[in-house]
């Protein structure tokens, strides 16, 4: 029962409903030593909203960040990367800065608490839970902001777009921890995107594509990992719906004459090629791998 | 005859700018082309022995001719003669049934359509009040300050340069983070600038041009546009006159002005050294520089161009 660990520690954060699933003892000194390796810095600003107070209690309570440290240990950086929580003063997102630290802004969890179902939710035919539905997105937006500044960091060579290539490297990350932990992240993105992306203003000439493009981007890239297990986005025997992938993308993303160019292989290759052979721990990897992260107790 | 100097143009475009750029030498060392004019003729060996050319396709008798006449494919090879390809790349003109191009890695072809080189001719290049438009949609045609020439080089150059990103990605095994699509208009926009402030200024005016009539010609966006594996038109032509305003602001900041809204100006710099890194760090170990340096001779807008 090693499970949780860091995601899990983070939907415990996020959800009191998690709060049976706490780590032992020997988890925690695993994780202690996977953080005292990692090259990730993090902290808990203090939010001045009382509002928003609960939040950042919860995250500090339950070391959240403490464990995206350990999870992200065998990250080898030329400088330590700062991740920090805090109020964002009302916005749900800082605009990107290369030299600033990843910051997750309370607002962004209190709209992920605000989209999550009470109960049970639907995305198109998968069924989301509210602790997937708050875990998902909450791990995926950390993941890709963690990306964003591994990517200037790092001086990677980027050809498109870089806000997109931090999204692909975060969904490559979630569908390659585990096939459960992926599976609730990727669901519960799904969730999150299709839920705040109906209020989300078409802006054409901003940097980062619209959340709907960006949720039938995660798509592919999870359909092209695992046919079968996301199978229900996919319109199959059955009308198209408006969260379905459309048959217009699923060639793309399958690839089937030549699997090597789907999507998810693409950033897969991109990802061994361009960090995981240059700025990846491997036997450091091996062991956070070792680790379930994100297991139903 | 209309046509034939704008296929003229056309080869111009897809070979100079294109190919040659993939090697650009001169955008590291921060150097200006050399600006002597060699024709054709002229020019030095420019064989790329691994570059195959054909032209195929009768529904477009004349344009195929016309393009066949004009070479433009042999300049294609001429341009691509500074890369060390590691397989055999195969570029085609053809009739496709639908306004296209592509890049078909599974042969390794470049398939340039005889329709997409007709509709860039007949709609995109042509001047809003002569072409029928429906009173809802938006206008298609030239935009402002965009002259037939320059839609017309621009474009083909551009669709040319975009599927050649492509084949080079797929040839060279060069891992790509952000999507397809976006990256080969990166590099079809990064080798645009590479060749002097006035070709570049031709070559991004044509390319939103069309951009800006694919957007139009698809004006409602549909679910399916949004999942679509390209971005939408109008991102696609936002992502490079960004580029090349990031590159050069004074020689962009009407085009900015006129196109570019003001919230995605601050980043364009950014975005321009980023796609300098990826070409440096993923292109340029391929290109060999002495023969960069003989295609760099050759002459990429000829005294034509500017009279269509």
């Amino acid at each position: 029962m090693r499970t949780f660990q860091c995601v899990a520690a983070i939907a415990f954060g996020l959800s009191s409903s998690l709060l049976a699933s706490i780590a032992s003892a020997q988890d925690s000194d695993t994780l202690k030593a996977l953080r005292d390796k990692s090259m990730i810095k993090v902290e808990y600003k203090a939010p001045t909203d009382k509002n928003l107070e609960p939040i950042y209690q919860r995250l500090k309570t339950r070391a959240v960040l403490e464990r995206m440290q350990a999870f992200l240990s065998p990250l080898r950086l030329p400088q330590p990367l700062n991740i920090i929580t805090a109020q964002c003063g009302g916005q749900i997102e800082l605009p990107y800065q290369p030299d600033a630290p990843v910051t997750i802004c309370y607002e962004y969890i209190a709209l992920i608490e605000q989209a999550a179902p009470a109960g049970l939710g639907t995305v198109g035919q998968a069924i989301v839970t509210r602790d997937i539905a708050l875990v998902g997105p909450f791990v995926q937006f950390t993941l890709r902001n963690v990306a964003r500044h591994i990517i200037d960091m790092l001086e990677l060579p980027v050809w498109g777009n870089a806000e997109d290539a931090a999204d692909s490297l975060a969904a490559f990350i979630m569908l390659e921890v585990s096939p459960q932990v992926a599976q609730k992240t990727i669901f519960g993105t799904a969730y999150f995107f299709a839920k705040t992306g109906q209020s989300e203003k078409l802006d054409l000439a901003a940097i980062r594509p619209h959340i709907a493009q960006r949720y039938f981007n995660l798509l592919c890239i999870a359909v092209g990992s695992d046919l079968v297990r996301y199978s229900v986005f996919l319109p199959v025997d059955r009308q198209e719906g408006p969260v379905d992938l459309p048959k217009n993308r699923i060639g793309h993303c399958l690839q089937l004459a030549a699997p090597e160019h789907n999507e998810y292989n693409q950033i897969k290759y991109a990802f061994h090629q361009l960090i995981r052979d240059k700025h990846v721990d491997l036997p450091l990897l091996k062991q956070v791998r070792t680790i379930e992260w994100l297991a139903d107790d | 005859m209309k046509i034939l100097t704008n296929a003229a143009i056309a080869a111009t475009a897809i070979s100079a700018v294109a190919f040659a750029s993939l090697a650009v030498d001169a955008v590291l060392a921060q150097t200006k082309p050399d600006q002597s004019i060699v024709t054709k003729e002229q020019a030095p060996e420019l064989k790329n022995s691994n570059v195959v050319t054909r032209y195929t396709g009768w529904k477009y008798q004349a344009l195929y001719e016309r393009v066949k006449k004009r070479a433009v494919l042999e300049e294609i090879s001429e341009f691509l003669s500074p890369l060390k390809l590691k397989k055999k790349l195969i570029f085609e003109t053809t009739s496709c049934g639908v306004v296209n191009a592509f890049y078909d890695p599974t042969d390794q072809t470049v398939h340039l359509c005889y329709e997409m080189l007709d509709w860039i001719e007949n709609v995109a290049a042509v001047s809003p009040d002569k072409l029928k438009q429906s009173p809802d949609a938006p206008p298609r045609g030239l935009l402002p300050g965009v002259t037939r020439a320059e839609a017309i080089v621009g474009a083909i150059g551009g669709v040319a340069l975009h599927e050649t990103g492509h084949a080079v990605f797929d040839i060279q095994q060069i891992p790509r983070l952000g999507r397809e699509e976006d990256a080969a208009d990166m590099v079809a926009g990064f080798v645009m600038l590479q060749f002097g402030s006035e070709v570049a200024r031709v070559m991004i005016k044509g390319m939103f041009n069309v951009t800006h009539n694919w957007q139009a010609e698809t004006p409602n966006i549909s679910v399916a546009l949004l999942a679509d594996s390209h971005s939408l038109a109008l991102q696609r032509g936002f992502a490079i006159l960004c580029l090349a305003y990031g590159k050069e602001p004074d020689t962009f900041k009407d085009l900015a002005q006129a196109w570019l809204p003001p919230a995605r100006q601050p980043s364009c710099a950014r975005e321009y050294r980023q796609a300098e890194n990826a070409f440096r760090k993923t292109i340029l170990p391929y290109v060999d520089q002495a023969q960069m340096k003989k295609v760099r001779q050759m002459q990429i807008l000829r005294p034509d161009d500017s009279k269509l």
